[in-house]
Order: structure tokens, then C-alpha cells, then sequence
């Protein structure tokens, strides 16, 4: 939250200054001059220059649509505990999802010359792996756990989320910055999570044979927020070359089958390479 | 309304066809002596096949006696199947019917007009909590033959009921509820826990079936059957004599899986874990190493009663054994129940089954049976097939509880315990061959145990003060392996103190070599005690 404040100041203060006219503070006998009844007389063509607002020139949309990659990686841990054999067995894995490629599409809309809003729907993958320990209780002997550890590949990650911005907006030649910040609606978070291992034993017990590890996807959804900026260097008149760095970030539980949850922290740092299209 | 039911007395098979079943007995058991009588038999059948009141349902060639067929005949009355009413017939390869068994019940004037609807009999189903809106088929009207020789017209529905599949009998005249039984005939793995004797916990692999579970092991590779006679120390005993077999509602069971039958609880646990050392040490299959069941008794008396029959029985007291040498399939292992305190000595003596070394020295007595024969008929050799039993017996104790096993026999159940290992002599058992006065197996055991002993843990012999060092109580399991393999493998019937020492050696050799700590030890350990 203090965050996000900071960001709203930052928008702000870098609002342009509001455009010179009139001094407030009229004196009295213009006050007078004003209840008093009105007179046809042709307008300064000055003062009237001075009252009117700056008008924008050009367009005020722009379609911004971006690769994304995300640099960073993701982790999560599942413990999950299951009966079995009248005793208690366990799973702890942990999770490590690699950077991330996606993309994005939004939309600019400019109130004033330098002050807009901005609304961008987002979507990311991740690939990811995990690691496991399991302890498997055995059917014959008390306190006397079978355990299990592996690695499992394949694993992915998901996130589609929309992004609703306040955007500061400069352009010197042929480039044009900004700066955003605002609230994050993560629509989906949808994280591989691996479930208790399926295995195989014989007599003796002893020991058992890992023959698949289920995953489960559990999804959910997020409210969080976003900042960033972005560069664009004009190829032609309504055309921009752009680069966008985002963070986002929303943390959320995601229930599992079976009880628990996964802790997620969707979002991170990304970086988006596009185009920006004005209109 | 009153129940349609009839009760009929006996009557042969032959005036049961002869009458066309009419002035019959519900339930006759039809058995064929010969092949005439077959025949004629099976001539009858045949016009009671032709009248409708047995219907042909199945025909299988039998997969054993080469061009035999094995045709089933279902009993009908007035078109309702009668409930178990079924009759074989074997026919041969040249079509003669040379074999015919079966049971047919009298239904004559049994009336077949349901005076309750199908519809009331779902609503008497779904009240015992069963899902009628499952139903496995639609109400069948049937004839059901009562214990008591009465039958019933019956409506009968299949429906789920908490996790089991339920076949109700209503009755179709009255509304009664006549039977209510699983219709899932099937065992399943299960493990259960209980509380043993010494309320120690213990995990139990039994069997369920039809919501209940019985102390049969399903998951070890012999079935291993506890039996529980109840306090039933008749029964108990003409099972012992083989006056009464085991049958499967002699088996332990339990409700809920969580077993609180102290005895049932140890001696089942306690078998398989024993089954799992010898398994896991000496790869060993049970008694026969071939996975021989397992069947064992547990509750033969109450401990009280030993007051009344201690004297007659007291093997169902103060005692456990292994029942019964040299009797071709008759193996099981039987735990008494106890004695109070001041009964048999001043302490209590609690179930046999509790101490997991009584329960090893009698599973191991199996073992001398199906491999050395060691006699009792023979001085030595019972002194050797005792020992041999304490010795795996303590083992067991060792693997399973190594912190705070020792060398006393049957401390756990008795008070102190029965033998000591380490010191024979404090039971007034010898611990050298010079000190031996008598020839009794348990009293004999003290001289082998004593080199066992000193075998592992080293030490001075009390009688002759030699010294012997030991190969260690973390190298326990070569001296365990050299008495099994010496033992199992190379022992016989009459073999006394002398060769099981040749043996021994020559096992410490082939397991562990010339020279190794444990052939001198072993040597050393026979030389300790006399016999060497």
C-alpha cells in the first residue's frame, strides 16, 4: 500500500503544471464588475487566448503489445500428510518453476497531455521441476517409515492477470517514457504441485518403488499490484518500438485436493519487448 | 399375517424322489453312493426337470477328469427359484451320469402369492439403512429355507449399504426382516493396531471381510491364522487331539479393526514379525520354508481356570508349544492363558502369546520339525531342539528390541522369566556338560544356550572359568547365521551336544572362514561348556 502511494505520488508530481491564466485573487472592483449586469462588449482577445485549456494534438490511444519474459524463478513447497497403514506418511516437495515467457496486450488511453490510464491483460508460463521426500508408512512395522526422493520434470506454471494503471507520459523527440503503477487482478494462478507418490512394494516391505508421481494443478485467482516503466523509440508516425519493465505482485493459497494449500507468489519482475501502436 | 413356513422331518434321498419331493425333507442332502444309485437318481431329476421344479442352469466340463460334465440343476416352485435348492450331476465322457449331490427342500403346498409388495419390501430395506435407489436388481421373489428347516417366501433385494454390498431376505407375507448378509464374498488385505498383552501397541495385517476383519495375514506370503477358542478349553483340547479342526468362524476377529484381545493381538503380531526375522535374516519361508500356514491358538482357558483344569491341562496354562512334531499337517503353535498370582507361582503369569521370545521358541520348533527332527526321543537332541528355540527366540528379541533385549527367557509373561542364557545355572539349569544330572530337554537347553551365549557376547564359563572372547553383540548375526545354518542344515533327529558343536564350526567356517573370529569363538564357546 505505502507502495502503491508512492507510485500515485510519483504520478503526481509528474503531472504537468496546469496551464496558465487568470490570477484567482480578483480584486474587489472586479468582483463588482462581475455582479454587476453585463455588458456586450467585444471579448480580449487575449484574456479569451489565456482561458483556453492546451489542446492535445495527436492521437490518444495507443495499443501496446509486448513479449514478455520473466527473469526470475518461482518457488513453492507442498507438505501433505495422508494416512496409511494406520499410521501417518508424509510428502515434502519443493517446487522450482525458471524464468518465465509470455506476453501482453493493453490498452492507453491519454486524459491529459502527459496523464493517462492504462489497462493491460498479461499471461505467463513458466516450466518448472520439483524435488521430493516422502515417508510411506510400512504395513507390517510400527514406526518404521519407508522413504522415497526424486526429482520430477514437466512441471509448469500459469498466470493470466489484468493490470489497471495510472500512467505518466513524456515524449522528448523520438522517444517517449512513462512510468505506471496501479492494482493487479491475477485471473488465474495455476501452479503444478505434486501429489503423495503411487508406488509399489512386496514382501518384505522394506523398501518401496516409486512408479509415477501425480500432479495436480490448483488454481485460484489474486488481487495485487504493479509497477513499472516503459521506453519507446518512434519508428514512423504512430509507431513505437517499446520496452516495458513490470513488477507485479500478489500472493495467494492455492487449495489442494485433498486439504492444504500451495503458497504462490504470482507475478515478479518482466520484461516486455513490442510495439506501441498510436491512435 | 402369519409367516408361510413349513418345518419337515428327514427322509432319504431315494423316498424324497421317489415322492417327488412331496413328502420330503426341506434341505435333504442329496449324495449319490454309486453309480446305480446316481442313475436312478438322476432319472428322477430328470422328471422333475421335465415337470418344471428344477430348471437346468449351468453345464461345465471339468477342467481336471478329461470329457466330465458337471450339470446344475436349480430347484423351482410354482416358478419361484428356491434359495439354494440346487442339485450336480456328473456325466462321464460316454454320457452316463455316474455322480449326483445337492440339497432339495419340500416345498409342497408352500404358497407363492406375496401378501406385501415389492415396492413395501424396498421401504423395509432402505429403513435397515441400505441406498435402495441402488438396488443391484429388481425385488426377486424367492423361497428361502430357514436354520431351522422352516421356509419362507421371501422378497430378496441387493442393495449398498456403507461400504458393503447387503442381500435382504423380507419376508413377503409378514414384512419381517429374515436375513441380512453381505453379498460380497471376498477377503481383503487390512491392517489394523491393537494393544497387546503388556498394552504394548502393535500393528496387526489381518483380513476383512463383509465389514469385519479377522486375524488372518494377507500380507505376508503364509497365511498366518490366529485362532481363539473363547475360553473354551474343550474345544480347545479336541482341537488339540485333532477331535475338532479349525474352522474359519474360529478365527479372531474384530469390528473396528482396533484390536484389544491382548493374547490375539501378540500372538498375531508376533508371528509375522518372527516369519520376517527369518525371512529377513536367514531367508527362511516359515516352517517348511515354504510358506506353510501359520496357525496358532490363542484363549484356550481363562487363567482362573486353572484352579479346575491346571492339573489335567496344563498345557493351556503356564505354557506354549508347538503342536505337533512328526505329524504330517498338523502344525500349529498354541499359547496358554496364564496363571494368577499364587496360582503357579507368586506373580502373576500373563498370556504365553505376550513375549515375542515364547512366540520365536515356538515358531522355531516348527522349523526343527520340517528340517533336524531333533527328537525328544533322545537325550541331547531335545536339549539341542529346546536351545535351538530359545536361541532364535532371543534373537528375535534382539532384532526387533536391541536397547533392552537380554538373555532371559520369558521374562515378559513370567515372572522373571524361565531360562537364563547368560547364566543358566540361576534356574538351576546346567551350564557344562559336568554339571548335568538329568535328562530333560528345557534343563539340557541351559549347556547349548550357555555356549550361544558366550558365543556373541564372550565371557567366563561359572563351572569351568574358561574364557571366551565373543565376536561382539554388533557382529551378533554371524554367531545367529552359524547356529541357524549349523541347525537347520546339518543337524538330525538323534544328533547330541558333540555334533552340534562339529557343526557349528564347520558352519562358522563356510559362513565366515578358517580362522574367523567367529569359528573361534564358537570353539571356543563349546570348549567353555564341556562338550568340546
Amino acid at each position: 500500500m505505502r507502495l502503491l502511494q508512492t507510485t500515485i505520488a510519483l504520478v503526481l508530481i509528474g503531472a504537468p503544471p496546469l496551464p496558465a491564466g487568470p490570477a484567482t485573487a480578483e480584486p474587489a472592483t472586479a468582483q463588482a464588475a462581475a455582479r454587476a449586469p453585463e455588458k456586450k462588449t467585444a471579448p480580449d482577445k487575449k484574456t479569451a487566448a489565456a482561458k483556453a485549456k492546451p489542446k492535445m494534438t495527436g492521437p490518444r490511444f495507443t495499443l501496446v503489445l509486448l513479449g514478455a519474459f520473466t527473469p526470475g524463478s518461482l518457488d513453492t513447497s507442498v507438505f501433505r500428510s495422508f494416512e496409511e497403514f494406520t499410521e501417518t506418511g508424509s510428502l515434502q516437495a519443493d517446487h522450482s518453476f525458471d524464468s518465465g515467457i509470455g506476453g501482453e496486450i493493453g490498452l492507453q488511453y491519454l486524459l491529459k497531455k502527459s496523464l493517462g490510464l492504462a489497462a493491460s491483460f498479461s499471461f505467463l508460463s513458466r516450466d518448472g521441476s520439483a524435488t521430493y521426500e516422502a515417508e510411506f508408512p510400512h504395513p507390517l512395522l510400527l514406526d518404521t517409515p519407508r522413504e522415497a526422493s526424486g526429482t520430477i520434470d514437466g512441471l509448469s506454471y500459469k498466470e493470466t492477470a489484468i493490470h489497471v494503471d495510472v500512467v505518466y507520459t513524456e515524449t522528448k523527440g523520438a522517444f517517449t517514457y512513462a512510468l505506471f503503477a496501479g492494482p493487479t487482478f491475477f485471473l488465474s494462478v495455476e501452479a503444478d504441485a505434486l501429489k503423495v507418490p503411487q508406488y509399489s512394494h512386496t514382501y518384505p516391505y522394506d523398501t518401496v518403488t516409486v512408479i509415477s508421481v501425480p500432479v495436480e494443478s490448483p488454481s485460484g485467482s489474486a488481487f495485487g499490484f504493479n509497477l513499472g516503466g516503459e521506453l519507446g523509440y518512434r519508428l514512423a508516425k504512430q509507431v513505437d518500438a517499446g520496452l516495458r519493465v513490470r513488477f507485479s505482485r500478489a500472493t495467494t493459497d492455492l487449495d489442494l485436493a485433498g486439504g492444504g494449500s500451495v503458497e504462490v507468489s504470482a507475478g515478479g519482475f518482466a520484461i516486455g519487448v513490442g510495439v506501441r501502436i498510436r491512435f | 399375517m402369519a409367516s408361510v413356513s413349513r418345518v419337515c422331518g428327514s427322509a432319504s434321498l431315494l423316498a424324497l424322489l421317489a415322492t417327488s419331493v412331496g413328502a420330503a425333507d426341506p434341505g435333504l442332502r442329496m449324495a449319490s453312493g454309486t453309480p446305480a444309485e446316481a442313475r436312478e437318481m438322476s432319472s428322477r431329476l430328470d422328471a422333475m426337470v421335465r415337470d418344471g421344479r428344477l430348471r437346468p442352469s449351468s453345464t461345465r466340463e471339468d477342467t481336471l477328469v478329461p470329457g466330465h460334465l458337471h450339470q446344475r440343476l436349480v430347484q423351482v416352485h410354482k416358478g419361484i427359484r428356491v434359495h439354494g435348492g440346487e442339485v450336480v450331476r456328473e456325466i462321464d465322457a460316454a454320457g452316463s451320469v455316474v455322480a449326483v449331490s445337492g440339497r432339495l427342500y419340500d416345498t409342497t403346498d408352500l404358497g407363492v402369492e406375496p401378501a406385501l409388495p415389492a415396492t413395501q419390501a424396498r421401504d423395509i430395506v432402505a429403513n435397515q439403512g441400505a441406498d435402495v435407489s441402488r438396488l443391484l436388481a429388481a425385488p426377486e421373489l424367492t423361497i428361502l429355507p430357514g436354520r431351522d428347516g422352516s421356509l419362507s417366501l421371501a422378497w430378496m433385494l441387493v442393495a449398498p449399504r456403507r461400504g458393503d454390498v447387503r442381500r435382504f431376505f423380507i419376508d413377503a407375507m409378514s414384512g419381517r426382516l429374515l436375513l441380512d448378509t453381505t453379498a460380497i464374498n471376498r477377503q481383503t488385505p487390512a491392517v489394523g493396531r491393537g494393544r497387546g498383552v503388556l498394552n504394548n501397541d502393535q500393528k496387526l495385517s489381518v483380513a476383512s471381510r463383509g465389514g469385519t476383519f479377522e486375524a488372518m495375514d494377507m500380507l505376508r506370503p503364509p497365511r498366518i491364522l490366529t485362532y481363539d477358542m473363547k475360553y473354551d478349553i474343550f474345544k480347545a483340547f479336541f482341537t488339540l487331539v485333532g477331535e475338532i479342526p479349525f474352522s474359519n468362524s474360529d478365527l479372531a476377529v474384530d469390528s473396528d479393526n482396533n484390536w484389544t484381545d491382548g493374547p490375539t493381538v501378540d500372538a498375531h503380531a508376533y508371528a509375522g514379525l518372527v516369519y520376517d526375522y527369518f525371512f529377513k535374516r536367514f531367508g527362511r519361508r516359515g516352517w517348511n520354508d515354504a510358506d506353510l500356514p501359520i496357525p496358532q491358538m490363542v484363549n484356550p482357558a481363562r487363567p482362573e481356570d486353572i484352579y479346575v483344569y491346571g492339573d489335567a491341562l496344563p498345557f493351556f496354562f503356564v505354557n506354549a508349544f508347538y503342536c505337533c512334531s512328526g505329524v504330517e499337517d498338523v502344525s500349529f503353535m498354541a499359547y496358554g492363558q496364564g496363571a494368577p498370582a499364587g496360582a503357579f507361582v507368586s506373580g502373576q503369569v500373563k498370556p504365553f502369546a505376550g513375549g515375542i521370545d515364547v512366540v520365536a521358541h515356538e515358531m522355531t520348533h516348527g522349523m526343527s520339525d520340517f528340517t533336524n527332527g531333533l527328537s525328544l526321543s533322545f537325550c541331547e537332541s531335545g536339549g539341542l531342539a529346546e536351545s535351538f528355540s530359545d536361541m532364535m527366540g532371543i534373537s528375535v528379541d534382539f532384532y526387533y528390541r536391541p536397547s533392552t533385549a537380554n538373555y532371559r527367557v520369558g521374562e515378559d509373561v513370567f515372572p522373571n522369566g524361565f531360562r537364563d542364557m547368560g547364566n543358566p545355572r540361576l534356574f538351576g539349569d546346567p551350564d557344562h556338560v559336568a554339571v548335568a544330572q538329568f535328562c530333560e530337554e528345557h534343563y539340557l537347553a541351559g549347556i547349548p544356550n550357555q555356549a550361544f551365549y558366550l558365543a556373541i557376547e564372550g565371557g567366563t564359563n561359572r563351572t569351568s572359568g574358561i574364557a571366551v572372547t565373543g565376536v561382539g553383540r554388533s557382529n551378533r548375526e554371524q554367531i545367529e547365521k552359524v547356529f541357524y545354518q549349523a541347525f537347520t542344515f546339518r543337524l538330525f533327529p538323534s544328533a547330541d551336544f558333540q555334533d552340534a558343536a562339529l557343526a557349528t564350526i564347520t558352519s562358522a567356517r563356510a559362513l565366515h572362514g578358517n580362522g574367523s573370529a567367529a569359528e573361534r569363538a564358537v570353539t571356543q564357546a563349546w570348549v567353555a561348556v564341556g562338550v568340546l
